[in-house]
């Protein structure tokens, strides 16, 4: 059922004037005052180079900004292009919980934005972070493009990363996602999206906006809803990803409590969808695609590895409800290694996710309590990847990963079977 | 003077008959009432027990967190011990109300007064299975979250959470059923106090180098930490 229109009465107002617009790029923000001014010249600079001839509107969906971000976006705007300002709905469960991304309400935006795109009747659209500081005007170009002129409805991010970030990406979110739906979407939770309008209009069909999915998994649900969706997917090279400094490790087993949580949850309601995929198949890449210098990255795998052996000893009682036996011993083999040798098998990480998956399923316990005690055995798989990709360059560091994510399909008999 | 002993005999013979014919209905209907609470307690137990193994309670308990109530259970078999107590609750009642039948005095006031009991006994069982379920929770809780947070004791809080809940639960329960009464609540307190009291001082004097030591320790590994973008 179609969502209906809850805008301000100024901003339908503006939207009425505004009249028909081809191209709309959607800034979700919530206290970014220091980085939204250059996301917002980025975002007006890609329309007038690259789309000259369409109709372009910037909406900046704020969710109650108290740091002057709305007053940065009123500096930052161009007299050529609609800056439109419209607030979305932050409930108060979303101001208080964090979400990863340090957006509250970040889903609750999204549906503003693509309310006001169906109402100015765009064919393309796109959403961009306010934190980043690395976006320029070709992002727009690269997120916009395959939408309103290749006939793709879902454009996803193809980001350059250092080989250690986006651990939780390429160890879960993006081979789960691989093996489960059959795509290979290298950033499924990448936070820059584009889509055509006719996707835009789908994705108002859905009544999740006061889920869970408006708090914290709207990227993935965006994501996995255009692909079972049936939809043209492609992604767009954007290079490197760069984000408004704030603490990576903070409150690191709430960020993937919430992010795996959200995979979860999706791959319950898809169910009858991917239990009939085998194997996967690529997503055409769009851009140039170059090389990038990314800086140096501090780890300490003591403390990682550390960390996994404390919890393995008390945490085998809570480890035990969820995973079997051979699962078990893999584990304690692992805790036993030494440092040197500390090595997480494939088959052996593959199969954990999968049993928190289905224990997630099944409820064996509070669903809380089972992704939070998943932290310790992915920081030893982090430690053990690190280990093993230390002196290796970009390419081995994606075959090593291309490796991981054909384990995840091959172990999707393992999953099927005990998923029903 | 035969005559009239005659006449006493067979006046107390006639009441002695009296008295039993006015208590033989009421034996007997305690007999009829026992008889129909064996039979219903019997079916209750047969038909409890068939549902509980059709719906899977053994597992459900044990994943709800009553895994331990296997233990205490006959034959590892928590819907056999429900199904079990349910029959011997229906049983207790039955026989109850075939005691009143009895119509004596004493009967009554003990059947009424059993009666008047039962409530408590709910809600004091009620008390403790939400007591054990809280308490495991928490438990998991503080385990999981202090685990992830690196603390070095995180068992011995854990199951410090634990009993303390336990214990709590435990004191509720005994005062609903006026067991004790404010020497329970009393003893709680003076438990409760001394353990806060002891960690206080604990803290403030003997292992206060410990636990400055502890505490750079963690300060120096958020310091230390790793700049890993995990997303």
């Amino acid at each position: 059922m179609a969502a209906h229109l809850t805008l301000s009465p100024a901003a339908e107002q503006a939207v009425r004037t505004l009249g028909r617009t081809d191209i709309v790029i959607g800034i979700p923000s919530y206290n970014n005052a220091r980085t939204i001014g250059h996301v917002v010249r980025a975002a007006q600079a890609g329309l007038i180079k690259y789309f000259p001839s369409s109709r372009g509107a910037i909406v900046n969906s704020d969710g109650g900004s108290q740091d002057g971000t709305q007053q940065q976006v009123i500096e930052a705007r161009l007299p050529e292009l609609s800056v439109l300002q419209v607030d979305h709905p932050l409930y108060p469960v979303q101001r208080l919980t964090t979400p990863y991304h340090g957006l509250p309400g970040k889903g609750s935006a999204f549906r503003t934005i693509f309310q006001v795109a169906e109402a100015l009747g765009a064919k393309a659209c796109a959403v961009v972070d306010s934190d980043l500081r690395s976006i320029s005007p070709e992002w727009i170009e690269m997120l916009v493009r395959p939408a309103l002129e290749k006939g793709f409805d879902f454009v996803a991010p193809y980001y350059l990363r250092h080989k250690y970030d986006g651990t939780i990406t390429n160890s879960i979110v993006y081979p789960v996602t691989r093996a489960l739906y059959g795509k290979r979407i290298r950033q499924p939770i990448g936070g820059d999206f584009g889509f055509s309008g006719r996707l835009v209009s789908d994705y108002l069909r859905y009544d999740v906006w006061q889920s869970d999915v408006a708090r914290f998994g709207i990227d993935i649900w965006v994501t996995t809803t255009a692909i079972c969706g049936g939809f043209s997917l492609c992604q767009a090279f954007l290079g490197a990803k760069l984000h408004d400094a704030k603490d990576p490790a903070s409150d690191l087993s709430a960020m993937l409590a919430q992010v795996v949580g959200s995979l979860f949850a999706e791959m319950e309601r898809h169910a009858d969808i991917w239990t009939g995929v085998s194997g996967s198949e690529d997503v055409p890449i769009f851009g140039f695609q170059f090389a990038v210098g990314t800086e140096p990255v501090n780890v300490n795998i003591k403390r990682m590895v550390d960390s996994f052996r404390r919890a393995h000893h008390d945490l085998s009682g809570i480890w035990s409800m969820v995973l079997p036996e051979p699962t078990m011993l893999g584990l304690r083999s692992l805790a036993a290694a030494a440092e040197d040798r500390f090595s997480f098998g494939d088959a052996l990480w593959v199969r954990v996710v999968y049993d928190f998956a289905v224990a997630y399923r099944r409820r064996v316990m509070d669903r809380g309590h089972l992704l939070h005690s998943l932290t310790p055995i992915y920081l030893a798989w982090v430690a053990s990847f690190i280990l093993q990709v230390q002196e290796a360059g970009p390419t081995e560091v994606e075959e090593r990963l291309e490796r991981l994510c054909l384990t995840y399909e091959t172990e999707k008999t393992y999953l099927i079977s005990r998923w029903k | 003077m035969w005559e009239q002993f005659r006449k006493i005999v067979s006046q107390s013979a006639g009441r002695i008959a009296d008295n039993i014919a006015a208590f033989l209905p009421g034996v007997l209907a305690f007999l009829a009432i026992s008889a129909c609470a064996i039979v219903a307690a019997g079916i209750v137990h047969w038909l409890l027990l068939r549902l509980l193994r059709r719906i899977g309670f053994d597992r459900r308990a044990d994943l709800a967190g009553f895994s331990s109530l296997a233990e205490w259970s006959p034959s590892r078999s928590p819907a056999l011990l429900v199904a079990r107590v349910v029959a011997w609750g229906v049983l207790l009642v039955g026989l109850l109300l075939g005691i009143a039948s009895l119509n004596s005095p004493l009967t009554s006031r003990l059947t009424y007064g059993l009666l008047d009991y039962v409530p408590h006994l709910v809600a004091a069982v009620l008390i403790l299975l939400v007591g054990h379920w809280a308490a495991r929770f928490l438990a998991h809780s503080v385990l999981i979250s202090a685990v992830n947070m690196h603390v070095h004791s995180a068992r011995l809080l854990s199951l410090g959470v634990k009993w303390l809940v336990l214990v709590l639960a435990a004191a509720m329960a005994l005062e609903h059923l006026g067991i004790g009464g404010q020497i329970v609540l009393l003893a709680f307190g003076i438990l409760f106090g001394g353990i806060v009291l002891t960690l206080a001082l604990a803290v403030g004097l003997g292992s206060k180098e410990a636990v400055s030591r502890s505490l750079e320790r963690q300060f120096r590994e958020a310091r230390e930490q790793e700049e890993i973008h995990h997303l």
